[in-house]
Order: structure tokens, then C-alpha cells, then sequence
């Protein structure tokens, strides 16, 4: 595995811990989160979710990643559209590039 | 998660950045959330600032109480973030709408504690009786439309979101006294508004409702320091016009 691979593999599992105990709620843990999983259609997370989310990454991925910066730059049809995998692609592209 | 106490009240609080006096955010009402800034443009007058968000009152994830709604007392928990996270020195502000109200009543009752005050598409006074009827009109259907569109979205495609941005709004209309303190508000007289010493921008909307645009007028009018932009945007500004309401804000911010 590529260290790109292995950083996006990483990503998402630690992504789908976070999202679940984010939201916190019994389905969310049935529910299988992938690269494909939206954000806000399959997981229906608010915004003010995503802020509990991004203070998450933070404590985890640090300077390394600007969640709040990344999303603000989105139009908000990119945000609404958002699924995991760009945020793992985000994640994995700034750790091999930092 | 940091929430925490202040001025009696478990308050959800969220820093962007370092450098320079605070910069103290406050949302608007209902639908407002440490969110409408924090992926808006609290990113980008972080760079170089420390960004303070928090959560109003019966807001996002801070405590809902059955009263304290009115603007002094929205302005005092204001102050006791200011304490908490202003660094000792005066900080400026920015608010939008609601928060945009507080900010002010807050900026005339304590001049000395305020930087720069910048106040957007604010409403003075906050509701009016008019504006209560349609949010509280039978069908819903009126509340709905005054929604943003993204929020409409969430909110008629009936899932997990609509139902708690439903009961956050349903919770906030009959189980707070927070439309009949606004109601009830005594207005900040001219006088008052005139004696403020400090600039003040007024970032206001071009396709807003008439409340927002006389409100504009008349502090253009009676404040010596204004400093009127209007911006081609709804009241929803941050969403409609990110990029151009950063820049006004941070040249206004740095001047």
C-alpha cells in the first residue's frame, strides 16, 4: 500500500468514529460509512454538527489540516454534495503534501 | 466539546486563529449557530486574529432558559464572554441580524470594552408584531419562506435535520419568553445611539425586507461614526456573499 493509500485508509476509519460519536445516535452505529457516504443525505449531520466534527479533526490531525477553511471556500451546492471521501481525499492529500 | 459556564448560562464557544485583539462573532436568531460563521468568513478573519464564536442563548448547543432573551440581557452574557475570552482589552464585534442587535446594545452600554463594531443587517427593534404573526401563521408555510434556501432544503426534505432544526425553533417560540421579551424591548433611544463614540459599520443587504433597510437609515442617520456598505446579497449575507463581506469586515477591522 502507497503511503497515500495507507493515509486514506486511516482517514476514513478515524472519520466514521468521529462522525458516529458526533451524531450519537443508535443507528449511526449500523450504519456503514464508506467514501461514498454524504454527508448530508445519508448522514444528515447539521451544521452545527460538523462544527463538533472539525473540532475533532482538529485535536487529531492538528496544523496539519484547516477543516473550517477548506469548507468555507466551497459554494454551498459543494457542501450540500459533500461525501466522505473528499474529506478523506483532503485529509490524505495534506498529510503527503504538508 | 467547550461549553462552559459563563455569566450563569452552559455556553458553547469556538476559537479560530491568533494575533491581535478578539474578534467576539454573534449569530442571528432561530437558525443561527457558532456555524453561519465558522464556515463562512470566521476562517478568513482568522488569519492574523483570534476569532471568538459562541452560541446565543437557547442557541446551537448552548442552554435554552425560559427568559433573558431582551437585548440587555443577551448583552450581558455577552459580556461575560468578553471577560472570559477577550484578552483583557477591548475587543470589536461582529453580528449578524439578532446578534447584530445585541452587539449593539452591548457596544452603547459599554463603549470602553468595544473596538470596532460592525453590525450586520441588523433589525432595531429586533421583532415585530408582524414579523411574529407569519413566523406563527397556522400553516407554516410563511415561516418556511423566511427560511435561507439551504434551510428550506433541510427543512421540506423532512429528515433527520429538519425535524431538529424544527424542534430547536418549536422549543425557542413555546417554551421561551423570547418573542414577548423582544416585543416587549425598549428600543435604544437616538440619543443614546448619537453619544456612541466609536466607527460603526453598517453591512446591510440589497434584497433584504424594509425592516432591515430603515433600520439602516436611521443609524446612518443618528450615529456620527457609521459607515453604510450595502452589498448585493440577502439578509443571509455570509452565505450570499462570503468573499465580499470578509473584505469589507476585515478593511474595516484594520483601519
Amino acid at each position: 500500500m502507497s503511503t497515500l493509500e495507507a493515509h486514506k485508509s486511516e482517514a476514513l476509519q478515524a472519520i466514521s468514529a468521529m462522525v458516529q460519536e458526533v451524531i450519537g445516535e443508535e443507528w449511526v452505529r449500523e450504519t456503514p460509512i464508506t467514501l461514498e457516504t454524504s454527508f448530508t443525505h445519508d448522514l444528515e449531520l447539521e451544521s452545527i454538527e460538523l462544527v463538533a466534527l472539525s473540532e475533532k479533526l482538529q485535536a487529531r490531525y492538528g496544523a496539519t489540516i484547516d477543516f473550517p477553511a477548506w469548507l468555507s471556500g466551497m459554494e454551498l451546492e459543494q457542501i450540500i454534495a459533500l461525501k466522505v471521501g473528499d474529506l478523506v481525499d483532503y485529509i490524505a492529500r495534506c498529510q503527503s503534501n504538508p | 466539546m467547550p461549553v462552559e459556564p459563563l455569566g450563569g448560562l452552559k455556553t458553547h464557544v469556538q476559537t479560530l486563529g491568533h494575533g491581535g485583539p478578539a474578534v467576539v462573532m454573534l449569530h442571528g436568531m432561530f437558525i443561527g449557530s457558532i456555524a453561519s460563521w465558522y464556515f463562512s468568513i470566521a476562517p478568513v478573519l482568522a488569519s492574523g486574529r483570534r476569532v471568538v464564536m459562541y452560541d446565543l442563548r437557547g442557541h446551537g448547543l448552548t442552554e435554552r432558559t425560559g427568559g433573558g432573551y431582551g437585548l440587555r440581557a443577551m448583552a450581558q452574557h455577552l459580556d461575560a464572554v468578553v471577560d472570559r475570552f477577550g484578552g483583557g482589552g477591548p475587543v470589536h464585534l461582529v453580528g449578524h441580524s439578532y446578534g447584530g442587535a445585541i452587539a449593539l446594545r452591548y457596544a452603547v452600554d459599554r463603549p470602553g470594552k468595544v473596538g470596532r463594531l460592525a453590525v450586520v443587517e441588523a433589525p432595531l427593534p429586533v421583532l415585530t408584531p408582524e414579523h411574529v404573526e407569519a413566523m406563527k401563521s397556522k400553516d407554516g408555510r410563511a415561516a418556511v419562506e423566511m427560511m435561507p434556501p439551504w434551510q428550506q432544503h433541510a427543512f421540506l426534505t423532512g429528515g433527520r435535520r429538519a425535524r431538529r432544526l424544527a424542534d430547536r425553533g418549536i422549543a425557542l417560540l413555546s417554551e421561551t419568553a423570547m418573542v414577548e421579551e423582544l416585543l416587549a424591548d425598549p428600543d435604544i433611544p437616538d440619543e443614546v445611539l448619537a453619544a456612541y463614540p466609536g466607527d460603526v459599520l453598517l453591512c446591510y443587504a440589497s434584497e433584504t425586507a424594509a425592516r432591515m433597510t430603515e433600520t439602516l437609515h436611521r443609524l446612518a442617520r443618528v450615529m456620527p461614526g457609521a459607515r453604510p456598505r450595502v452589498l448585493d446579497a440577502s439578509h443571509y449575507l455570509h452565505r450570499d456573499a462570503p468573499a465580499a463581506l470578509a473584505e469589507v469586515i476585515r478593511e474595516f477591522l484594520d483601519a
